[in-house]
């Protein structure tokens, strides 16, 4: 805070004791004082009324207050300053909003998406839901935001898929535009627009387009980095591009499905590198967040829902916020056709529905065939008797998956698995259900070994 | 302050100055309105802090001053009452006292200092003066594209461009743009430079509904405010913040192919088969042969339904999907009996347009085909 700030701070809590408090927020929460030299100080206030009814019945309380705690101050001038209340003071008007959104309707790209960097102006930080399972992830963005290249570099998110990496790496984007303006250039790329940018330069034997194009940045954003893994000339380029950045303290912002260790196919200097920063991970909301996250939602769209269909889709979809999102689609479709509220009995059956989707067309056998290939040990020795160490953990995995992404009864369970007791298919769920939650390298594995089954359907 | 006046004078004044009646928590003071009368004029004013709207009123006044009461109360009593005349005096306590032949009340006052100060333009820097029926249809056809929006404000809003003898007026919500452009005699601009602003969509709205059928209206800017003037009425707004972006380039230059239809059916059609319209409001239109256009939706839910519209066809076949309260709001905004559709394949955006009417478009983003 610089002195202009914290005389301006004083004065204002000098004023807020001597006017009513509904006034104080209306015309004095979003001033600021622009200037102060000379004895005359400039105070810009939101708007127009705010700065007519300032000059009329605040001006001598100001110039009084601003005479006591700083003798040099002769004259006070107003201006308005428009963009001083972040939120608009209209907040309630009734949207227009088309009732499905996420389905296919295009917009004009060309308004939409800022050609220069490719941010979605869409994602910004305030429409980003904090709680603690992304709670890491954000302040790690904020800090990076005021420390451009300098504090966390590279920083590398990941999470799984639909909990918000990409809006919040390009709210990162965002966030620095609009604080820097023009003295700091970002670019926003998903992997695969830079690997067909690599690729349309070899072939057409232009190397130097890419260098061109993606080190003359100060700030570079790489979304869903894992698809580079595996494919050298691209990795190769990325790797030189990433060490211009780096070495000239660019900042460099990397989302991913999974931890550098964890993408199979990612070159060892390429991982080192990202290593070489700040790793963050996004998990899985937990009620409350899903909760707020549900009521955003809904608020964004303006429509509302009762409480108990809000508790039942917190309960009921966990894993993906995407999946919320689509759900709440279903529901105010349904709420806005038949016209009717929601009861809690139809609620559950469009989750029940929205849910099943997904999970129908999974089979046990292809939740062993991921498993065992993933440990890389046969069906046989997963679904045996054996109780090598080597076994007993991607058994109690299979157990668990059985029950989370097929809700199968327990006996069925430890049936299929070498034809055991139905207690040892309740303990291990709940031993790898308590797991997941400990530890981050339990969830990953079994994040990935989901991914291959719902890939493999 | 004391007054005599006809209710209907006092009520068009209420029913107008009340469109800007914002509800703020913070503020109680913004639910109210403001009576006052000076000389020989009685004015009714309400203001969100982001618009205001002043209306003069005819009445006789017997002892000049000001009153300020909350909207809601004052403006029920006259909606209900049946006498004609209505006598209005502000009591010592500073109540305001209502009274007919057969009815009195008296509304709980606040104080006229605690109303807020309702900003000046000095209009320094010129006039524009648009003839009212001219310039509320245009907004009334651009404002239909807006969207009130706290993501992307600076399109939050109705762009009024206006050059030496044009004003040019245009909205979008990014999924659908329209244009309207009103020239020659009805445009006066009188010492004003040519200017490029962004008028709140709340605003628009409002004008529309506000302004009565005075010849002209003329607008005033300054400050990054907007002052609209008529005989009677006032309306002052901020403007939005930011450009609103050039969309020259999305409009299409040229048209593969163009239909042209009439106006009725096609709005029929549409209506139709918004009944069977899915939840991401898809209607298909699709050209068959040269003579014929087919608009189609389905739902698995209800059923599908198909409608065969005659039309001129010119150019190679097509088949879009909208949604079809963007295409209807776009068709029912053009003046003509016939339109014109121009489509340009599945992910180019369509126009739609009175042949016969150059100063107004609409052009609409298609769905994409699953």
């Amino acid at each position: 805070m610089n002195d202009r700030e914290e005389l301006w701070q004083a004065v204002l809590s000098d004023i807020e004791l001597k006017i009513s408090r509904p006034n104080f927020l209306t015309w004095l929460k979003n001033s600021r004082l622009v200037e102060n030299q000379d004895g005359i100080a400039m105070v810009a206030l939101p708007n127009n009324f705010a700065k007519e009814w300032v000059e009329v019945k605040y001006h001598k309380l100001i110039l009084g207050s601003m005479r006591d705690l700083s003798g040099s101050i002769k004259k006070v001038e107003y201006v308005v300053e428009g963009n001083l209340s972040k939120k608009p003071l209209r907040q309630k008007i009734v949207k227009r909003a088309p009732i499905g959104f996420g389905d296919g309707q295009l917009a004009f790209q060309e308004m939409r998406v800022d050609p220069k960097t490719n941010l979605n102006p869409r994602y910004t930080l305030n429409s980003f839901i904090v709680g603690p399972f992304n709670e890491l992830a954000h302040s790690a963005t904020a800090a990076i935001i005021e420390n451009v290249g300098v504090k966390y570099n590279p920083l590398f998110i990941y999470g799984g898929v639909g909990l918000g990496k990409t809006h919040l790496i390009q709210a990162a984007g965002n966030e620095i535009m609009s604080l820097y303006k023009d003295a700091v250039r970002v670019k926003y790329v998903t992997s695969e627009k830079f690997t067909n940018d690599v690729v349309w330069a070899i072939r057409n034997g232009r190397a130097e387009e890419i260098k061109k194009n993606y080190r003359d940045v100060d700030v570079l954003i790489i979304d869903d980095i894992q698809f580079i893994g595996g494919k050298e000339k691209t990795e190769e380029e990325f790797f030189h591009t990433f060490n211009a950045l780096h070495e000239n303290n660019k900042q460099i912002i990397i989302s991913s499905d999974r931890p550098p260790r964890a993408i199979p196919t990612l070159e060892e200097r390429l991982r080192s590198r990202f290593e070489g920063g700040m790793i963050v991970d996004i998990s899985y909301p937990e009620y409350e967040s899903r909760v707020a996250i549900i009521k955003t939602k809904l608020q964004e769209h303006g429509v509302e829902l009762d409480d108990s269909s809000i508790d039942i889709i917190a309960k009921r979809v966990q894993k993906n916020i995407r999946e919320i999102e689509g759900i709440l689609n279903k529901l105010l479709f349904y709420q806005t056709t038949y016209k009717k509220a929601l009861d809690t009995n139809t609620v559950d059956r469009i989750i029940a529905e929205a849910t099943q989707q997904s999970m129908n067309k999974v089979s046990p056998s292809q939740i062993i065939k991921a498993v065992s290939a993933f440990f890389e040990i046969s069906s046989n020795d997963l679904l045996g008797r054996a109780r090598n160490k080597e076994f007993v953990e991607p058994r109690q995995i299979a157990m668990f998956l059985f029950r989370d992404m097929l809700s199968m009864s327990y006996p069925d369970i430890a049936n299929r698995v070498g034809k055991r007791d139905h207690t040892t298919a309740i303990y291990a769920y709940k031993k790898i259900d308590s797991g997941i939650k400990g530890s981050s390298d339990l969830s990953q594995k079994i994040m990935m070994i989901k991914e291959v089954v719902n890939k493999t359907v | 302050m004391k007054l005599v006046l006809l209710k209907n004078n006092l009520k068009s004044g209420l029913d107008t100055a009340g469109r800007a009646i914002g509800s703020n928590l913070n503020l109680p003071v913004l639910g109210s309105v403001l009576i006052r009368a000076e000389g020989s004029q009685i004015q009714v004013s309400a203001t969100n802090l982001e618009l205001a709207i002043v209306k003069n009123v005819f009445g006789k006044v017997i002892e000049g001053g000001a009153a300020v009461v909350p909207f809601n109360t004052i403006s029920n009593i006259v909606n209900n009452i049946a006498s004609e005349r209505i006598h209005l005096e502000k009591t010592k306590q500073g109540n305001l006292e209502l009274k007919t032949d057969n009815y009195t009340a008296t509304i709980q006052g606040i104080d006229e200092k605690e109303f807020p100060i309702i900003p000046k333009i000095e209009k320094k820097s010129g006039e524009v003066q648009v003839g009212t029926q001219v310039f509320k249809d245009s907004l009334a056809r651009v404002v239909i594209a807006g969207e009130v929006t706290d993501l992307r404000p600076e399109i939050s809003g109705v762009l009024f461009k206006g050059e030496a003898s044009s004003l040019r007026l245009a909205a979008t919500d990014s999924f659908r743009l329209a244009e309207a452009k009103i020239l020659g005699n009805q445009v006066k601009m009188k010492d004003r430079k040519p200017f490029e602003v962004t008028v709140p969509i709340k605003t628009s709205e409002e004008l529309v509904r506000v302004i009565d059928d005075e010849e002209t209206v003329s607008f005033y800017i300054e400050n990054n405010q907007i002052l609209f003037e008529t005989e009677s009425t006032a309306l002052i707004s901020r403007l939005v913040e930011g450009s609103f972006p050039d969309y020259d380039p999305i409009v299409p230059k040229e048209i593969d192919t163009k239909i042209s239809i009439k106006k009725e059916e096609l709005i029929n059609a549409l209506k139709l088969a918004s009944s069977f319209a899915s939840k991401s409001n898809d209607v298909r239109v699709k050209t068959n042969d040269k003579k014929v256009i087919e608009i189609y939706s389905s739902d698995n839910a209800v059923g599908e339904n198909r409608y065969l519209i005659p039309a001129k066809i010119d150019g190679p076949a097509v088949e879009s999907i909208f949604n079809w309260k963007y295409l209807l709001d776009g068709v029912r905004a053009t003046v003509g009996k016939e339109i014109m559709l121009g489509l340009n394949g599945s992910d180019k955006p369509a126009l739609i347009k009175d042949p016969g009417d150059d100063s107004y478009f609409y052009i609409l983003m298609p769905i994409k085909p699953s």
